[in-house]
C-alpha cells in the first residue's frame, strides 16, 4: 500500500508532454532555499565534466586521422619518390576516346606524325585488301560474317552507345548517391534533429523552466522601468520649456518699458532745452576754456 | 627443413608486391606497372636494337603469366573501372573474339579457299 501510495497517479486527459513534465519535476526534486544553488552548481559540473571527456575523445580520434595522413603523406610524397617514371596515377571517369566506336584514339594519334590524318584508315582499307588477295582472309560463311560484322558493329556503337552511355552513367550515379551521398545526408539530418530534440528537452527541464521564467519576468521589469523613465524624461522637458516661455515673456516686456521710458525722458530733455538757455551755455563753456588755457601752456 | 608450395612459389617471387616495390620510390602500387624492369618499351627501342632487347627479357613462366595479369588490368583500370563506361567496351567484346577464333581456326577456313595459288 505505501508503494501505491507513492505512485503518481496522472489523468490520461493530459498530454504526452505534460505527462513528461510532471514526471520529470518528481523525479528531479529540486530544493528549494540555501541548498538550491550547491545543487545548481553540482549538477553544472557534473555536465562541464562529461563535456570535457567528450572533447578529449574527439580529440583523440581527430589525432589519430591527422597522423596517419602525415605519416602516410610523408612515405608517398617523401624525397625519394621518382615522379618521372612513376607519376601520380588517379582513376580517370571516362572511357579513353573511340574512333568508329571501337578503336582508341591513341591508336591513331600514333600514327598522325608520319601519315597525318588518313594513316589508319587507308591501313584499314589496305590491310584486309592484301588479307582478302593473299586468302588470308577466306570469304567462306565464316569470312563473309566477319566482313559485315564489323560494320554493323559501328553502326550498333553509333545509334545506341549514348543511350548505354546514358544508363550506365545513371547506374554509377546511383551507386555513389546509396553509398556516399545518402548516409552523410542522412547523419547530418540526424544531428539537427538530436539538436532541435535536446533545445525542445532543455526547455522542459524544471530548473531551465524556472530559471527562464524568472530571465523573462527580470526583461519584462526592464521594459517598463524604460518606459516609466522615458515619460517622466518628457514631462520635466515639457514643464522646462513653459517656465522659459513665461520667464522670456515678463523679461522682453520688462526691458521693452524700460527702453520706452529711458527714450521718452531724454525727448523730453532735449525738447525742453530753449536757444537761450543754449547760448548761455556756449559762453560759460568758452570762459571756462579761456581760464584753463594758460595753465595748459 | 621442408618448404611447402606455397614457400617455394614465394621465393621466386609469387605472391605479394613485386620484390623491387617501394612506396617512398613508386608511390601508390598499380596492377598495371611492371615494378621490376627498367628497360625501355618496346615501342620505344630502335630496330636495331630489338635482338639485344628481346635477349634482355625474362621468359620464365611465372614472369609470363605475371605479364598476361598485367595486360588485364591495364585493360581492366581503362575501358571497365571508370565510373562511366559506354558501348565501345561491348563492341570490343563482340569483335576480337571473332578475329582470334579466326585466327585459332585458320587451318578449316585455307580448305574453302578459292584457290590455289596467289
Amino acid at each position: 500500500m505505501a508503494s501505491l501510495a507513492s505512485r503518481v497517479f496522472l489523468p490520461k486527459q493530459l498530454s504526452l508532454s505534460a505527462r513528461l513534465l510532471h514526471t520529470s519535476r518528481a523525479a528531479l526534486a529540486i530544493p528549494k532555499g540555501p541548498e538550491r544553488e550547491e545543487f545548481i552548481d553540482q549538477g553544472s559540473a557534473k555536465i562541464l565534466k562529461s563535456m570535457e571527456a567528450w572533447k578529449e575523445q574527439t580529440k583523440t580520434g581527430l589525432s589519430s586521422v591527422t597522423e596517419r595522413f602525415e605519416r602516410l603523406h610523408e612515405i608517398y610524397y617523401g624525397k625519394d619518390r621518382d615522379f618521372t617514371n612513376y607519376p601520380p596515377v588517379k582513376m580517370q571517369p571516362h572511357m579513353p576516346k573511340v574512333r568508329l566506336g571501337i578503336l582508341p584514339d591513341s591508336w591513331f594519334q600514333a600514327f598522325y606524325n608520319k601519315t597525318g590524318v588518313l594513316g589508319p584508315y587507308i591501313l584499314a582499307l589496305g590491310v584486309p585488301t592484301f588479307l582478302i588477295s593473299k586468302e588470308y582472309w577466306v570469304l567462306d560463311p565464316e569470312g563473309m560474317v566477319l566482313l559485315v560484322s564489323v560494320p554493323a558493329l559501328i553502326a550498333f556503337v553509333k545509334k545506341y552507345g549514348q543511350r548505354i552511355k546514358e544508363m550506365e552513367a545513371k547506374k554509377a550515379n546511383e551507386l555513389d548517391e546509396s553509398v556516399i551521398v545518402r548516409p552523410i545526408e542522412a547523419a547530418k539530418d540526424s544531428g539537427r534533429d538530436l539538436v532541435r530534440l535536446t533545445e525542445s528537452q532543455l526547455q522542459s527541464f524544471p530548473i531551465v523552466f524556472e530559471e527562464a521564467f524568472k530571465a523573462k519576468r527580470e526583461i519584462l521589469d526592464l521594459q517598463l522601468e524604460e518606459e516609466y523613465r522615458r515619460r517622466l524624461a518628457e514631462v520635466a522637458r515639457t514643464v522646462e520649456r513653459r517656465m522659459t516661455y513665461h520667464v522670456e515673456l515678463a523679461a522682453a516686456k520688462k526691458s521693452f518699458q524700460q527702453q520706452h521710458l529711458v527714450q521718452w525722458v531724454l525727448d523730453g530733455v532735449t525738447k525742453s532745452i530753449t536757444p537761450q538757455q543754449e547760448k548761455e551755455a556756449i559762453q560759460q563753456c568758452i570762459r571756462e576754456l579761456r581760464a584753463l588755457a594758460p595753465k595748459a601752456a | 627443413q621442408t618448404m611447402g608450395i606455397l614457400d617455394a612459389l614465394f621465393k621466386q617471387g609469387v605472391g605479394g608486391y613485386h620484390r623491387n616495390y617501394d612506396p617512398r620510390v613508386h608511390g601508390f602500387y598499380s596492377p598495371d606497372r611492371n615494378y621490376g624492369c627498367t628497360d625501355t618499351r618496346l615501342l620505344e627501342t630502335k630496330v636495331k636494337d630489338l635482338p639485344a632487347w628481346l635477349g634482355r627479357r625474362n621468359y620464365n613462366p611465372i614472369a609470363i603469366c605475371q605479364a598476361i595479369g598485367r595486360a588485364y588490368w591495364r585493360y581492366n583500370l581503362r575501358w571497365i573501372s571508370p565510373k562511366n563506361i559506354g558501348a565501345p567496351l561491348l563492341a570490343q567484346a563482340c569483335f576480337f573474339p571473332m578475329f582470334i577464333w579466326y585466327v585459332v581456326k585458320y587451318d578449316e577456313h585455307a580448305a574453302e579457299a578459292h584457290s590455289k595459288y596467289h
